[in-house]
């Protein structure tokens, strides 16, 4: 096989390697960011942790459209902060890794 | 309440469930702090693996499967029938009932025993390849209901599941005429067409929320897809030549022989 060829499907590899792996990161960081608070399943984010304490009502509609009563709106706040911090940091230190891995399909799987 | 897992292991001519059944116990103590039992018609030794072994002696109706380890694969027995009994048989009061296959890895499924809802299933499962948004089964057939996965069934014992578990059975028992009904050309029985069928009788037959979905999300990886490694919660697969590593999430595992080799 000519070799620049063959560099290049390597090269395709380690491509297809790191997408896959970065597309696994974000589903870690997806579940990561799901808080299971008072019977109810909340995804985390910067929109719902700046949202929710300017709001009155107790009552929130969980990712599955069920309502949840939350009285203890400040341990609810700090659950979702606390898994959003955690979720966002584990993503970028993961990522890190991987983009600066030696920049080979084994490389990638030996972080 | 009592609460627990409960993992059916029926070994064939080559895969031993039983041992992979062990696996799940050892890892739900470990991520989720629950017991297992065990149903399953092998003579075990009880040295404490599980909380409960359950002997059934006469699974009934066996049938056969491809089983594929990577690019080879053979036809093997497949005792699939006594997960109907799952709600007869089940120790617990708050059961969830997973296939011996599932590596646990995190503590998601825990959630599972914290909200209200009495019956809980996935509906999608995501693969861990390059496919890994698609839905692979959105419906049993084309012109039928919606798909659940009879792989992980989260229970508790009430009326309403008593009558769902009832008429599983009685699905599972004229499986040749809700084959034809609902128009699926898989001749064999499958427990999650079952499995879907109750659900979709149970909601009028339409879609409803009989059955509220499961916690995070299934991922799996097909039986042609190898296990490279498994190291505590990171798991190493090769799939379609792709490495992929996954650390901190449950894995559905379909190659079973590669599992085995590795437990």
């Amino acid at each position: 096989m000519d070799q620049r060829l063959k560099t290049a499907l390597e090269h395709a590899n380690y491509v297809t390697t790191f997408k896959n792996q970065k597309r696994v990161l974000l589903e870690k960081f997806s579940k990561e960011c799901t808080v299971y608070f008072a019977g109810g399943q909340f995804t985390t984010s910067r929109d719902m942790l700046r949202s929710l304490m300017t709001c009155e009502t107790d009552i929130f509609v969980d990712n599955n459209n069920t309502p949840i009563e939350i009285l203890e709106k400040g341990k609810f706040y700090n659950r979702l902060e606390e898994a959003f911090i955690k979720a966002s940091d584990n993503y970028y230190s993961e990522y890190q890794k991987i983009v600066k891995s030696e920049r080979t399909v084994q490389g990638i799987v030996d972080v | 309440m009592s609460k627990g897992i409960l993992v059916h292991a029926f070994n064939n001519e080559a895969i031993d469930y039983v041992k992979q059944a062990s696996m799940v116990a050892k890892r739900a103590d470990k991520y989720l702090d629950l017991p297992t039992s065990v149903i399953t018609d092998c003579e075990i030794e009880d040295d404490g693996t599980f909380e409960h072994i359950i002997s059934i002696n006469d699974p009934h109706r066996y049938t056969q499967k491809m089983y594929n380890n990577g690019p080879s694969g053979m036809h093997l027995t497949f005792k699939n029938n006594a997960r109907v009994q799952s709600y007869d048989l089940s120790p617990y009061d708050q059961t969830l009932m997973i296939d011996s296959d599932i590596i646990i890895c995190d503590d998601v499924y825990k959630h599972c025993f914290t909200q209200d809802n009495p019956l809980l299933m996935y509906k999608d499962a995501y693969h861990l390849g390059q496919n890994l948004d698609y839905k692979e089964f959105e419906h049993i057939s084309d012109t039928a209901c919606d798909f659940y996965w009879a792989t992980c069934v989260y229970f508790v014992k009430c009326k309403q599941n008593k009558i769902l578990f009832d008429l599983i059975k009685h699905i599972e028992e004229n499986w040749k005429h809700y084959r034809l009904i609902y128009q699926i050309t898989q001749q064999t029985y499958r427990n999650d067409f079952a499995f879907s069928i109750a659900v979709h009788i149970l909601n009028g037959h339409t879609n409803g929320p009989l059955a509220g979905p499961m916690p995070g999300k299934l991922f799996y990886t097909l039986d042609k897809d190898i296990i490279l490694d498994i190291n505590d919660d990171t798991l190493t697969f090769l799939i379609e030549n792709n490495p992929i590593k996954t650390k901190g999430l449950t894995v559905h595992t379909m190659n079973k022989f590669n599992l085995e080799e590795l437990l």
